[in-house]
């Protein structure tokens, strides 16, 4: 809890260092889970797995990281040769 | 933020704005805001939100694609953890808002809109009042 009075904070970085940091994270899920992102997004929209606050998030996670991807693959940015 | 500190209702924040540029072009794509902001009263909000940009009129327009407001009262002496409300997308296209009851179990869902979702401002005087309401419930 650095700030008490002012906006947020803006940081700068390229859609591949986002990318490096989602990969990261939704890696470290789906061991945790032991299921892909897919799987769980599948469990959770056909009501067999609870929506916790953790999936949630996850699953927003991978959505943005899927995006990215999909970014990288239309502009041939380094998005594209990550995972 | 700084009109809910000088309102009293955030004591801190370290909300953070990501600004993702594209590699090659060093066009702006996506905004993602994270972070963590402390109530007065208690409650903490978790903040995670992804917006996508594009041009539009000479500037550039910005469409938030995903929604994760989470509150809870942290573990204080006796007290447990306590989850105050939670609007999310996880399943489904559209956002909703889940409630817990006192025990803090998930007990309902309110399906919401992008139009209907309530901004991150109107999000945190809610918990700040629902931290309020728990700590002065006698139970």
């Amino acid at each position: 809890m650095a700030s008490k009075t002012d906006e947020p904070r803006t940081v700068h970085l390229t859609v591949g260092e986002m990318v490096s940091r989602l990969d990261v994270f939704v890696s470290r899920m789906e061991r945790r889970y032991e299921c892909t992102s897919e799987a769980m997004a599948d469990e959770v929209a056909s009501g067999r797995a609870r929506e916790t606050a953790e999936i949630s998030r996850w699953l927003g996670e991978y959505q943005a990281l899927i995006r990215l991807r999909a970014h990288g693959r239309e502009t041939g940015s380094t998005t594209s040769s990550t995972k | 933020m700084s009109v809910l500190v000088r309102e009293g209702v955030v004591e801190a924040d370290d909300l953070v704005f990501e600004e993702l540029y594209d590699d090659l072009t060093g066009q702006l794509i996506q905004v993602r805001l994270s972070g963590n902001v402390t109530c007065y009263s208690g409650a903490k909000v978790r903040v995670l939100k992804w917006m996508e940009t594009r041009a539009r009129d000479g500037g550039v327009e910005v469409l938030t694609v995903f929604y994760q407001y989470q509150a809870w009262l942290p573990r204080v002496g006796r007290r447990r953890e306590q989850p105050l409300v939670r609007y999310d997308q996880a399943h489904g296209g559209q956002p909703h808002r889940h409630e817990f009851d006192p025990l803090g179990k998930d007990v309902a869902h309110q399906n919401l809109t992008f139009e209907t979702m309530p901004r991150l401002d109107a999000v945190i005087r809610e918990a700040a009042g629902l931290a309020a309401a728990f700590d002065s419930d006698p139970r």
